[in-house]
């Protein structure tokens, strides 16, 4: 009886600290991408100025913990004078460490398309910016679903460590609710089935988006 | 007096080069330490079908790689149409991106791998040039891929996607989209290499129909037959430069130069 109760009372507020954090997951993902394509663009460029800092990027970011560079957002930028509420310093952080790995991601969708691929858009008379937005792109997104899918969901996963920078989302208002209930096995059954919600929505997105755009 | 006029404005005319249509001077190209063409010059006039031969890695296809500038040698000079373009320039100073371009929308390329746009159907990748380069309306740029898809006998497949072809409709396919693009030439890198030998047949008819309506075209090829029926001219690649060229029959029947002599041996006796 106490567990139908807890829950029950709980439920609208988990529903909706689970749909921040999937708003959260969505704009860092959005975020993830355009970071990632611009550094994998740069880092494949053949030009040094633009690849070492691309570099120095992905190599910092894949070398430290996800929540060192959360707390260097939220907590360490306002001492130089960045201040962010904790949802955007969330997003920001989320972004900028998927994008590392986003980067990587693309770098290798680029190289598995065929030099030919790009030769004929050349010889056809594409400009670069051209032949990479009408041939090479479509076909990389193609390539790089799956990938992209698995970071989209350790992105999303990775909304928990924003716990720790007051971001009322799933894991953090859970805590919440063990602390007011002292239901701990219930509350975090709980939360992991409304992750795992999520985390199904999107990779049977994703399995759509593959059937729908496969090649032929 | 009158004789002797007219003899005198020809001899002018004779004097004076009539300007060729595609004239490359000197070009040399390296990749390394590599040397692949060495002071290379070719002059081809308008409907003129040379052909290109020699061993593979003799720099053949690299010269036809130079003329739409997928590779920029170091030194030299390529002339076409009203456009001179030093090579040693472009190395250095950068060429201006549309400069490429409004070259490149001059001269078709087909390559050995057809390279198709496996992501658009057949439509799509004829249409892609003259819509995104060209700036053609879709309409107008369908109405020209259907009639360059019926005039490569592939009408009926129009909807279809690059991957569900024959390797030899796949290459007629690619032979649509360059020629959709409205070239004053069209280069041919080995573009029979990789068919099934039952697909050669339709993709050389092909290229002989283009030759006979007038296209200027250069072809690198291993097809003896070709090069000595549909060409005019027939030039021999060896160790980076054209060691031989000359009117295809006379090539074929008594090449003059011993490396090429030993390279018919070699390839007429093996097929």
């Amino acid at each position: 009886m106490d567990l139908v109760r807890s829950v029950t009372d709980y439920l609208p507020g988990m529903l909706r600290a689970g749909v921040l954090a999937f708003q959260i997951t969505l704009l860092a993902i959005l975020l993830s991408w355009v970071l990632g394509l611009a550094t994998a663009l740069m880092k494949t460029s053949g030009n040094a100025l633009l690849a070492a800092p691309a570099g120095f990027y992905v190599w910092f970011i894949r070398g430290t913990p996800s929540l060192i560079q959360i707390f260097i957002i939220y907590f360490g930028l306002p001492q130089i004078g960045i201040r962010m509420s904790p949802f955007v310093a969330g997003v920001v952080a989320l972004g900028l460490c998927s994008g590392a790995y986003v980067a990587e991601v693309v770098r290798a969708g680029l190289m598995a398309i065929p030099k030919g691929q790009w030769e004929s858009a050349r010889a056809i008379g594409m400009a670069p910016a051209l032949l990479m937005r009408r041939i090479i792109l479509p076909q990389v997104v193609r390539i790089i679903v799956p990938p992209l899918t698995n970071e989209a969901i350790n992105t999303l996963k990775n909304t928990s460590l924003l716990s720790a920078i007051t971001v009322m989302e799933l894991t953090l208002y859970t805590q919440m609710a063990i602390a007011a209930t002292f239901r701990p096995f219930d509350f975090y059954i709980m939360a992991a089935l409304l992750y795992l919600v999520m985390t199904t929505l999107l990779s049977r997105f994703a399995t759509w988006f593959e059937r729908r755009f496969q090649i032929h | 007096m009158q004789e002797i006029y007219l003899t005198s404005e020809r001899q002018g005319q004779i004097a004076d080069p009539v300007m060729a249509f595609l004239e490359l001077t000197d070009v040399s190209k390296a990749f390394g330490d590599r040397t692949v063409l060495r002071n290379v010059s070719l002059a081809v006039e308008k409907g003129e079908v040379v052909s290109v031969i020699g061993a593979s890695g003799s720099g053949k296809s690299t010269l036809l790689r130079c003329i739409n500038l997928l590779e920029v040698p170091q030194s030299g000079r390529l002339r076409f149409l009203d456009r001179t373009i030093d090579y040693a320039e472009v190395t250095r100073g950068r060429m201006r991106q549309a400069s490429y371009a409004v070259l490149r929308q001059r001269i078709g390329m087909v390559f050995q791998s057809f390279n198709l746009w496996p992501h658009m159907t057949v439509r799509g990748n004829v249409t892609e040039g003259p819509v995104q380069v060209l700036g053609l309306d879709r309409t107008e740029a369908d109405a020209r891929a259907e009639a360059i898809l019926a005039k490569v006998g592939l009408s009926e497949k129009i909807d279809a996607w690059p991957g569900t072809l024959s390797g030899g409709q796949q290459q007629r396919v690619a032979i649509a989209r360059a020629l959709a693009m409205r070239p004053a030439l069209m280069l041919f890198d080995e573009v029979t290499s990789a068919l099934d030998p039952e697909m050669v047949g339709e993709v050389l008819d092909l290229m002989k129909q283009l030759a006979d309506e007038g296209m200027t075209m250069l072809v690198v090829t291993h097809e003896m037959g070709f090069a000595r029926h549909v060409s005019d001219r027939i030039a021999f690649v060896h160790e980076g430069r054209i060691a031989e060229i000359g009117p295809a029959e006379q090539m074929m029947a008594a090449p003059r130069n011993p490396e090429t002599r030993r390279f018919l041996d070699r390839v007429l006796h093996h097929t």
